[in-house]
C-alpha cells in the first residue's frame, strides 16, 4: 500500500485556472450589484471592477502556465493511505474545535481535539493519550483563559 | 543628524524600560523556538502571538512582535542549517551552504558565524536608520495619492514576481489577496461590498486567521502527510561551535558586503529581506575570492546573505513605520497590530507617535543582542527542541491556532477562516503557488484602493495623474524593469530546482 | 484614582445637594455609564470625558465614559436611544449623528429628536478653511474670487466623503448659484487632508480647530475663513463667512442624550446637573484652551437647533443627490 499518489502540476494548475474563472465570474457578478460612481467620484465597484478583470487576466495566465507545463513531467503528491487518514484526523479534529468550541466550551473542546490528534498519530496507549489529552488541555487553559484573559465560550455546560 | 540622535535617545529611554526589555527578551526566546520547531514558521508564530499583544501596551506589543521575528529568522536559519528546513525565504540561502557546513561536521561553525553575521548587520543599519531618518519627514509631502498608488500596486506586483516559480505562482495568489480585501464595508460610501447578505463578512477577512491558516494549518498537513520519513537533528556539542580562524578570516568582507546590501535594500519599500538575501548570494558568487566553493559548505555563502537580511529587516523598519506600507507577511502583521490599537500607521507614524518609531527601532537593535549573547550558548537547548513529538506539537498548534484565530475579534468565524485558509493553502502550496503575495496584498489592497480612489478625485477622473509626476513615473519604470528582467527571480529558480518543491514562503 | 476622586466629588457635592434640595433622593444611588460613540483619543472624545467629569462632581457618582465608535457614530447613540431610561445611561450626541444620519440610513434606532430625550446643548465647533502658508491667497475674499472665477476646478480637501467638513462644503455650494467647489474626501482622517493642502495637492481644505491649531502656530498653514457668524475666538485671523454675506455656517454641534420615558424626577436631575455642568470653570476652561465656542442652550433650545439642521441636512442631500 502506497503512501502517496503522484499528480500533474500542470493539469492541476489548468484545473486552477478554471476554478478561478468561476471565482472572477461570481466576484464580477456581485461587484455589478454595487454601485460604480464616475471616474472623478468612484462608487465602491470601480476598484472590485478592476480585481474582476485582474482575477480573469490571473485565471488565463494559470491555465496558460498549466498548458506551458504539460510537456515536463513535473509532479506533487497528495498522501494515500495511512498518511492521507492522519491528515483527515487532524484537519478534522480542528474542525471538531470550529464547530463544537461554541457549545461544549473551552475545556471539553479542546480536550477532544487534542485527543483525536494524539489517537491518530502518536502509538502511546490510550491512558497515556489521555492524560497527554488533559495535560495540554490545561496548558491552554492556563496560559489562554488565566494568564492571558481570552473569553473562549463556555458552552452548554458551563465550563 | 541632531533629530536622529534625539530619536536614538529617545528610542533608548522606551527601549530599556524593564517591561520593553522584557517584551525584547520574551520575543527573542519565543521566536526562537517558534523558528526552531517544525511547523511554525515566522510567519505563523508572529500570527499567533499578534491577537495576544493586544492586551498590552501598543510599543511593548510591537517591540515583541519584532523580537519574535528576528528570533525566528535566526531559529529559521538554524533549522535550515542544521536539517536543511529553512523557516523563510531570507533563510534558503543560507541554507544552501550552511546545510552542506553541517554535512561536512561544521555546522556548529556555521550557525556562530550566522548569529555573528546578523549582529553585524543589525548593528551597522541601526547606525546607518539614524543618518536616514530626518528625510523620513519630508515622504509625506513629497508622496501625494498617485505615488502612493505606484509604490504600493508596483511593489505588490514586485513581490508576486519575485517571490519565484512562474509568473501564475505568485500572481494568482496575489489576485485572490486583493479579492478578498475587498469584502466586507466599504470605507467611504458605507456599502457591503461581497458579503453575501451574512454579518460575519461586514468586517472582512482578518489577516491573524488568513496567515495562520495559510502557513501554520498548511504547513501542520504538509507535515503530517510526510510524517514517516521525518528527519532528525545532528547532534551540535559545544566545541563545535567554534569557527576556525580560517572561517572567521574568510567571513569579514561577506559581512561588510552583505551589510550595505541588505542596508540599501531595506530601504526600499518592497520584498527586501528575500530579494537582499539573493542579492548578497549572487554579489558574493561575483566577487568572492573563493566563488568556486560556493553551494559546497563555503562561509561566504551563508555570512554575506544573513549579514544582509538582517540588514534589511533593520532598515525596512523605516519605510514601514514611516508610510506604513507592509511589504512582507510579518511586516503586515505590525501594521495590524498597530491598526487594532487605535495608532494610524502612515507618513504621521513619525510625528504622532515618536515613542513607537524610535522605540520599535532601538529594541530591535537591543533584540539583536540579546539574540547574540542567548543563543550561541544555548544552541544546544535549541537543537533539543527539534526533538519534542510531532504529534504534541501538532495538538498543541491546533489549539493555540484556534483561540488565536478567535481572540482577534472573539468570533467564532474567524476560526471557519483558519479551517478554510488551512485547506486552500494546502493545496496551493502543493501546486507550486507561493502565499505571501496574498497575505500582503490582502494587507496592501485596502490601502492600494484608497489611493486609486483618492488620486481619482483630485485628477477629477483623469487617468494620467498616475503618470504626471517623476517619482510615479521612475517607480513605474523600475516596477517595469523588475517584471520584465526578474534576474532575481531566475537566480532563485536555479537554486530551487536544485533544492526541489520547497516552499519558498 | 477612583476613590480619590470620590472623596473630591463628595466634597463638591454636598453642598450642590444642598441647593438642589431634596429631589429624588434615591437617584443617583450607582455609577452612570457615559456613552462616547467615537474612539477614545479620537479628537471628540474629550468632549465627553470633559462633561462626564463634571457631572460625576455634580452627582457625587462615578460617571463612566465608555467608547462605543462604529457605524459614524450612530452604534453608541443607538446603544444610549435603546436603553433602558432608568438615568444611569446618557450619551454624546452631534449634529452629524442626531441630525444627518438619520437621513443617510433608515435602519437607526432614532430618526428624529421625538425619539430621545436631549439633556443640554454642549458646544459648537465652526469649521475653518485653510490654505498652505505659501498659497496665493492672503483673504477670505481672494480665495472665494479664485472660487467664483474657476468654477469647479478649485480643490477644498475634507476629513471623507460626506463627513462634517464635506457638507459644510456643499452646503455653501448649494445656496450660492456662483460658487462651485470641489471637494476631495480623503479617507484617512483629517491629518491627510492637511498634508494634501501642506503638499500643495488641493488649493485649500476645511477642518477643525483641534487638528489644525499646531500647524498655524506653527506658521505652515493659514486660516482664511471661518464657517461662523462672528470672530472666532480661537482664529481671530480667520475672516467669518457672514461678513462676505454667506449665510451657511453648519459647526459640528454637541449634545448630551438620554432614552425617553425616564421617571421625571430623574430626568429633571439630569437637566439641572447637565446645565451645571457645562458653566462649572473647569469645562469653560476645557472649551476654550480646545477651541470650542461654548453655547449652552436648555433642552427645548437644543431640539428646536436640531429640527433646524436636519432640514439642512436635507437640502445639502438633495442638492449633491444623495
Amino acid at each position: 500500500m502506497s503512501d502517496s499518489r503522484d499528480f500533474s502540476t500542470a493539469k492541476a494548475r489548468i484545473v486552477t485556472g478554471v476554478i478561478a474563472f468561476v471565482v472572477g465570474g461570481i466576484y464580477l457578478w456581485q461587484a455589478l450589484d454595487l454601485p460604480v460612481g464616475e471616474m472623478g467620484a468612484p462608487g465602491p465597484a470601480l476598484f472590485p471592477l478592476f480585481i474582476a478583470a485582474l482575477i480573469f487576466i490571473a485565471a488565463v495566465i494559470t491555465l496558460a502556465d498549466g498548458y506551458a507545463m504539460l510537456s515536463q513531467d513535473e509532479t506533487f503528491y497528495l498522501p494515500a493511505g495511512k498518511p492521507l487518514r492522519q491528515c483527515i484526523a487532524v484537519f478534522g479534529a480542528l474542525l471538531f474545535l470550529a464547530v463544537t468550541l461554541p457549545f461544549l466550551g473551552r475545556i471539553i473542546s479542546p480536550f477532544v481535539t487534542i485527543f483525536i490528534v494524539l489517537a491518530s498519530l502518536s502509538g502511546m496507549p490510550w491512558w497515556k493519550q489521555f492524560l497527554w489529552s488533559a495535560g495540554l488541555t490545561l496548558f491552554a487553559w492556563l496560559a489562554f483563559v488565566k494568564l492571558l484573559g481570552v473569553p473562549l465560550p463556555r458552552g452548554i455546560l458551563g465550563v | 543628524m541632531s533629530e536622529a540622535l534625539q530619536g536614538l535617545i529617545y528610542g533608548l529611554g522606551v527601549a530599556t524600560v524593564p517591561a520593553n526589555l522584557l517584551a525584547a527578551l520574551m520575543g527573542a526566546l519565543l521566536g526562537t523556538a517558534i523558528g526552531v520547531l517544525p511547523g511554525l514558521g515566522p510567519v505563523a508564530g508572529v500570527a499567533l502571538i499578534l491577537p495576544l499583544t493586544f492586551t498590552f501596551d501598543p510599543t511593548v506589543g510591537l517591540i515583541m512582535m519584532a523580537g519574535i521575528y528576528y528570533g525566528s529568522l535566526y531559529g529559521g536559519s538554524t533549522t535550515g542549517i542544521l536539517i536543511n528546513i529553512p523557516g523563510e525565504a531570507p533563510s534558503i540561502v543560507t541554507a544552501i551552504d550552511g546545510h552542506q557546513m553541517t554535512l561536512k561536521g561544521r555546522g556548529g561553525a556555521a550557525l556562530t558565524l550566522t548569529a555573528v553575521a546578523s549582529f553585524v548587520g543589525g548593528t551597522i543599519a541601526v547606525i546607518g536608520v539614524l543618518l536616514f531618518s530626518p528625510v523620513l519627514s519630508e515622504i509625506a509631502i513629497v508622496f501625494g495619492p498617485s505615488e502612493f498608488f505606484a509604490l504600493t500596486a508596483g511593489g505588490l506586483l514586485v513581490l508576486s514576481r519575485i517571490t519565484g516559480g512562474s509568473f501564475a505562482s505568485g500572481f494568482l495568489p496575489m489576485v485572490l489577496g486583493l479579492a478578498m480585501s475587498t469584502v466586507g464595508v466599504e470605507a467611504v460610501s458605507g456599502y457591503d461590498r461581497f458579503t453575501f447578505g451574512t454579518q460575519d463578512l461586514l468586517h472582512g477577512f482578518s489577516l491573524v486567521p488568513v496567515v495562520v491558516g495559510a502557513f501554520g494549518v498548511a504547513e501542520i498537513l504538509m507535515m503530517v502527510d510526510r510524517y514517516a520519513n521525518r528527519i532528525r537533528p545532528p547532534a551540535v556539542g559545544w566545541r563545535d561551535l567554534v569557527p576556525t580562524r580560517e572561517e572567521v578570516n574568510r567571513s569579514w568582507l561577506p559581512w561588510g558586503r552583505g551589510t550595505i546590501i541588505g542596508f540599501l535594500f531595506g530601504l526600499l519599500p518592497g520584498p527586501s529581506a528575500t530579494m537582499s538575501s539573493f542579492a548578497a548570494y549572487r554579489l558574493e558568487k561575483a566577487v568572492s575570492k573563493n566563488r568556486d566553493k560556493l553551494g559546497t559548505g563555503a562561509v561566504e555563502g551563508i555570512c554575506g546573505p544573513e549579514a544582509a537580511n538582517n540588514a534589511a529587516a533593520t532598515s525596512s523598519l523605516v519605510p514601514l513605520l514611516a508610510l506604513g506600507l507592509p511589504f512582507s507577511t510579518v511586516g503586515a502583521l505590525m501594521i495590524a497590530a498597530m491598526m487594532v490599537q487605535g495608532i494610524q500607521p502612515g507618513p504621521l507614524l513619525l510625528i504622532q507617535h515618536p515613542d513607537i518609531f524610535w522605540g520599535v527601532i532601538v529594541s530591535c537593535y537591543i533584540g539583536n543582542i540579546m539574540l547574540l549573547v542567548l543563543n550561541i550558548p544555548m544552541v544546544g537547548i535549541w537543537v533539543k527542541m527539534l526533538t519534542i513529538p510531532t504529534h504534541i506539537l501538532i495538538s498543541l498548534i491546533i489549539v493555540i491556532a484556534s483561540i488565536g484565530a478567535f481572540s482577534v475579534h472573539n468570533a467564532i468565524f474567524d476560526v471557519w477562516v483558519l479551517c478554510g485558509m488551512g485547506l486552500v493553502g494546502y493545496f496551493l502550496r502543493k501546486m507550486g503557488f507561493h502565499l505571501a503575495p496574498l497575505v500582503v496584498a490582502l494587507m496592501l489592497g485596502p490601502i492600494i484602493e484608497k489611493h486609486f480612489r483618492e488620486a481619482l478625485y483630485l485628477s477629477n477622473g483623469d487617468l494620467t495623474i498616475f503618470v504626471e509626476s517623476a517619482i510615479s513615473v521612475i517607480l513605474w519604470i523600475v516596477v517595469l524593469v523588475l517584471m520584465l528582467t526578474v534576474p532575481l527571480a531566475k537566480v532563485w529558480q536555479r537554486m530551487s530546482a536544485r533544492r526541489g518543491t520547497l516552499e519558498a514562503d | 484614582m477612583k476613590i480619590l476622586n470620590t472623596i473630591l466629588a463628595a466634597g463638591a457635592v454636598s453642598l450642590t445637594t444642598l441647593a438642589t434640595g431634596a429631589v429624588a433622593q434615591s437617584y443617583p444611588d450607582r455609577d452612570l455609564t457615559f456613552v462616547v460613540p467615537y474612539n477614545p483619543g479620537g479628537s471628540t472624545d474629550p468632549i465627553g470625558r470633559a462633561f462626564s467629569a463634571e457631572l460625576s462632581k455634580i452627582l457625587d457618582r462615578n460617571v463612566v465614559v465608555e467608547n462605543r465608535p462604529g457605524g459614524s457614530a450612530t452604534i453608541g447613540t443607538g446603544d444610549v436611544v435603546k436603553s433602558d431610561p432608568d438615568g444611569y445611561m446618557i450619551g454624546l450626541g452631534s449634529n452629524s449623528s442626531l441630525a444627518y444620519q438619520p437621513l443617510d440610513k433608515d435602519n437607526l434606532a432614532y430618526a428624529s429628536p421625538d425619539d430621545y430625550e436631549i439633556l443640554v446643548k454642549l458646544v459648537d465647533l465652526p469649521a475653518v478653511l485653510y490654505v498652505s502658508a505659501d498659497a496665493p491667497w492672503q483673504t477670505l475674499e481672494e480665495f472665494m474670487n479664485e472660487v467664483k472665477a474657476k468654477p469647479g476646478e478649485v480643490r477644498v480637501s475634507v476629513s471623507g466623503l460626506r463627513t462634517a467638513p464635506d457638507l459644510v462644503v456643499q452646503y455653501i455650494n448649494a445656496n450660492n448659484e456662483d460658487i462651485d467647489i470641489r471637494t476631495v474626501p480623503f479617507s484617512g482622517g483629517g491629518g491627510e487632508a492637511l498634508t494634501a493642502v501642506l503638499s500643495g495637492r488641493v488649493e485649500a481644505s476645511v477642518g477643525y480647530g483641534p487638528s489644525i491649531r499646531s500647524y498655524v502656530d506653527a506658521g505652515k498653514i493659514r486660516a482664511l475663513g471661518v464657517f461662523n457668524d462672528k470672530v472666532y475666538e480661537a482664529f481671530p485671523e480667520a475672516t467669518p463667512v457672514s461678513e462676505l454675506g454667506y449665510k451657511q455656517y453648519l459647526p459640528a454641534s454637541y449634545y448630551v442624550i438620554a432614552p425617553n420615558g425616564m421617571p421625571d424626577d430623574v430626568k429633571r436631575k439630569l437637566i439641572e446637573a447637565s446645565a451645571q455642568a457645562v458653566q462649572a470653570g473647569d469645562f469653560v476652561k476645557f472649551a476654550e484652551t480646545n477651541s470650542y465656542q461654548l453655547d449652552p442652550k436648555t433642552p427645548e433650545e437644543a431640539e428646536q437647533e436640531l429640527r433646524e439642521y436636519s432640514e439642512i441636512f436635507a437640502q445639502i442631500l438633495a442638492f449633491i443627490g444623495g
